[in-house]
């Protein structure tokens, strides 16, 4: 009896060590697929011109080999012209117009989703439904139709001219028309019809006002669900790219994404810098790694909750 | 049901409400010549110019910006970086629709073909035969009192850079030509040092120290000749001298159209008709399919890369087709390694790109599929590179100006400097001959005769000069060979028609990029050349 028990024992241990082998084995895999490109992104970022088009690829680099020209050449000072006496590279500049936009068009966007996603949730009014169903209708649309209306909308209010943007217009103009996503009201809606009834008949009864019982009791609730709407806001906002691109009238007021495409490509011949536009991108990069280091444990509660990797 | 009926009435709110969106039409073009100002105007001017230029170009740009405004202290030139082409193309393109772009703009010819359709591009020909003459009466302008005129000499211009420029409406020039380059081909004269003999046997000329012909360019029968002395197909034999290809071509889409004039097989025309589908362009097709399979020919797309130049400089390939503005990528140095590069640091030397026929236009025969077929094409280089032309809603002084500035920049002497300090070509040809000396460093100034003139010396002299290590032409050798081939294949310059997309076919930028895909997809095996261009046909009209 004592063998038998052994034996399943050391069979089940056997499993168990198979197993655990073969998730950290496929868990090692996807880690690597996924910190390859960084790698990559680093690697390339130390390499030459030269070093980038060699044939084999490098694939590791002595730290003697390192071009770290390609870093400290992005902030070498531009000696004539407009940009005079600004780096070759505006990273801070363009990383302060993106962090900015960013933040404006994420505030603006929770807001308008949570009041909107409440009021079609709880609120009964006439037309509700309908008017939900045509929200969700515009979702059939592409976005890049939008681009046309939304830029005579924003050159009618006067956010757009060549000559005369101010940074006041261009934040207007690229944070406005994305301040409002029938996706994610769509999204916490559906967060918010779970939430059961009888909590708002009872807070009703307690003399709660509805935008208190929003406050008090349906934000609190549902808060992973407005957590991974932040989130991807954010890294929808960050990585913007033709809209700000379409909108900005001056150098100055370019984002990071715009930013990062062209100023390291030569217009004689069409080639890139390679290395330097790495160099560049691990420095834009570098603060949202830092950013999820630092919040990781919010962020990663917040997307197992709501169950939305983004 | 209620659903059902919720649904429907949700849709077609949703697309009634899109469809109330009106689309602006074009309509017939109608070309009114604009009226020309009597007096330069006096008043403070703004002249907004959107270019993709970088820091370098940049620099340069500002320096002839500062001395227009010096001439006109009125003016105010604002020079806006677009980062590249296609944002370029696309805020302009939007900014039609709102009335609100930049005076002036660089543009590709169907960047401008589009604007001239949307009717946002001014006709130029009243600026250019205007014979008004304007005094300048400014006590600040560096010009006060003198007298200037908007007219420009049109006999001073390469013909197929104004071809280009007024293919739009009626002949009317659109847009002048400002940043210019061809294709060049650079050659491994160490290699070809050692085949002299064999070389000279097939009636080609080549000097004793490897240069071939800079002023007439080798024909593809003779490539094929060629072949056979420098191509080992197995992989390079550095011990005999042979490469595993003789020649790349970095653009697949410029080798399409280049070689379509070549044969004379239609390809589009300015009515945005794609011609594609014809018996010339078959065989034209079946024959490059050949020079493929004997290594004649050979693609980027072999090694994977976007251009061949690094595997030229490794000594995979005996020849490549590149950029006039490109030269450097194709010059071997001591940054690779050295285990890397198969004949080492070797000589190069650039010379024009192959054509089909010879220089005295004689047709060719040449086989495909084992049959017999002539040849009665032209001699062809592509011209590359952006023009430059003014909007339609600035007001009337505005244009005025920004044509001012525009017939600044191109004047000999600043095209000349642009050129030499770009890597791009003179727009005019008086700026060959410019005798104005361009600082190029803080201790070396030369005029653009004297540059083309380096390399002169050095073909002259056979490559053995006697130059110190520190005379600053070795800087601009390679440079110089370039601008010179590129002057050589002047008389032969084609451009491509452009235009927009139409009712029933795609626009000449997707001809030009299918084209490409075409040729890479013969090359990869993925298409026979018949199926390849039928391909390329049914992905171009509907």
């Amino acid at each position: 009896m004592a063998d038998i028990y052994v034996s399943n024992v050391k069979a089940y241990k056997a499993k168990k060590i198979a197993s655990n082998v073969l998730l950290y084995a496929f868990l090692v895999i996807v880690a690597l697929t996924i910190l390859l490109p960084f790698y990559w992104m680093i690697l390339s970022s130390l390499k030459s011109t030269v070093q980038i088009e060699q044939v084999p690829p490098i694939l590791l680099m002595a730290p003697s080999d390192w071009k770290i020209t390609n870093y400290t050449d992005l902030f070498v000072l531009v000696q004539s012209g407009q940009r005079a006496g600004e780096p070759l590279f505006p990273f801070f500049t363009y990383m302060k117009n993106t962090v900015v936009v960013s933040i404006i068009t994420t505030i603006g966007t929770t807001i308008t989703t949570v009041l909107a996603a409440f009021a079609f949730a709880r609120l009964n009014f006439k037309g509700r439904d309908i008017l939900f169903a045509i929200l969700l209708g515009t979702m059939m649309v592409p976005g890049e139709i939008f681009i046309l209306t939304n830029f005579v909308t924003v050159y009618r209010l006067g956010w757009y001219s060549i000559s005369n943007q101010t940074y006041l217009d261009v934040l207007l103009a690229m944070t406005i028309p994305f301040m409002t996503s029938v996706f994610y009201i769509f999204y916490l809606r559906q967060t918010f019809k779970q939430i059961p009834n009888e909590l708002y008949y009872a807070a009703k009864v307690d003399g709660t006002t509805d935008f208190k019982y929003l406050l008090k009791v349906m934000i609190p609730i549902a808060l992973p669900t407005i957590i991974t709407i932040i989130i991807l806001n954010s890294m929808g906002a960050w990585s913007a790219y033709i809209w700000p691109a379409l909108i900005s009238c001056k150098d100055e007021y370019r984002l990071v994404s715009n930013g990062l495409r062209g100023a390291f490509t030569d217009t004689s011949t069409g080639r890139t810098d390679y290395g330097q536009q790495m160099a560049a991108s691990v420095l834009v990069t570098l603060p949202l790694l830092i950013l999820f280091f630092a919040f990781r444990k919010q962020i990663m509660r917040g997307v197992s909750r709501s169950g939305i990797k983004g | 049901m209620k659903k059902l009926l919720l649904s429907f009435v949700t849709l077609f709110l949703t697309f009634g409400i899109l469809g109330c969106v009106t689309v602006g039409t074009t309509g017939e073009y109608v070309y009114v010549p604009e009226v020309m100002l009597t007096e330069l105007p006096t008043e403070d001017v703004e002249v907004t110019f959107w270019h993709i230029y970088g820091e370098g170009k940049t620099a340069v740009l500002d320096t002839l910006i500062a001395e227009f405004e010096a001439m006109f202290p009125n003016v105010t030139i604002t020079g806006t970086s677009q980062s590249d082409y296609t944002t370029l193309r696309s805020k302009i393109n939007v900014g039609v629709s709102v009335g609100e772009v930049p005076t002036m703009a660089l543009g590709y010819p169907d960047h401008y073909a589009g604007y001239v359709n949307a009717h946002a591009a001014v006709g130029l020909d009243p600026y250019i035969n205007n014979t008004i003459e304007y005094t300048v009466d400014n006590p600040l302008s560096s010009i006060n009192g003198q007298t200037i005129t908007t007219s420009i000499d049109l006999t001073d211009f390469v013909p197929s850079y104004l071809a280009e420029n007024n293919q739009y409406v009626g002949g009317y020039y659109f847009s002048v030509p400002f940043s210019k380059s061809t294709e060049v081909m650079a050659v491994n004269r160490t290699v070809l040092k050692q085949h002299i003999t064999e070389i000279r046997a097939l009636g080609i000329t080549i000097s004793d120290n490897g240069f071939l012909s800079h002023t007439v360019p080798l024909t593809y029968a003779q490539l094929e000749a060629l072949t056979a002395i420098l191509v080992n197909t197995s992989g390079t034999d550095v011990a005999a001298y042979k490469c595993q290809f003789l020649m790349n071509y970095d653009s697949n889409a410029n080798l399409f159209i280049n070689m379509s004039r070549q044969w004379n097989a239609p390809y589009t025309n300015s009515a945005g008709d794609i011609l594609i589908d014809n018996d010339i362009s078959r065989n034209m097709l079946k024959y490059i399919n050949g020079l493929f399979g004997t290594n004649t020919l050979v693609l980027p797309t072999e090694w994977t890369q976007s251009y061949g130049s690094t595997n030229f400089i490794y000594g995979d390939v005996c020849m490549t087709v590149g950029s006039s503005a490109g030269y450097s990528y194709n010059v071997p140095t001591s940054e690779y390694k050295a285990n890397l590069l198969k004949f080492g640091i070797f000589d190069v030397d650039f010379v024009q790109v192959p054509q089909m026929v010879l220089t005295d236009a004689t047709d060719v025969a040449v086989t495909v599929d084992n049959a017999a077929v002539t040849v009665n094409g032209d001699l062809s280089a592509v011209q590359q590179g952006p023009n430059i032309g003014i909007f339609a809603n600035a007001t009337r002084a505005e244009k005025l100006y920004a044509w001012l500035f525009i017939k600044y920049l191109i004047e000999a002497d600043n095209t000349a400097w642009w050129a030499m300090s770009t890597g791009y070509l003179p727009a005019r040809l008086s700026a060959f001959t410019s005798d104005v000396p361009i600082a190029m460093t803080g201790t070396y100034s030369v005029t653009y005769s004297n540059f083309l003139q380096i390399a002169q010396d050095y073909w002259a002299a056979d490559g053995d000069v006697d130059w110190l290590t520190t005379d600053e032409r070795w800087d601009y050798l390679y440079s110089s060979m370039a601008a010179n081939i590129a002057k050589n294949q002047n008389d032969f310059y084609e451009y491509d028609p452009a235009f927009s997309a139409g009712d029933n076919s795609a626009g000449s930028a997707t001809a030009r990029e299918e084209a490409g895909n075409c040729l890479d997809d013969i090359y990869n095996g993925t298409f026979s050349p018949t199926d390849s261009l039928n391909n390329m046909k049914s992905l171009l009209t509907w």
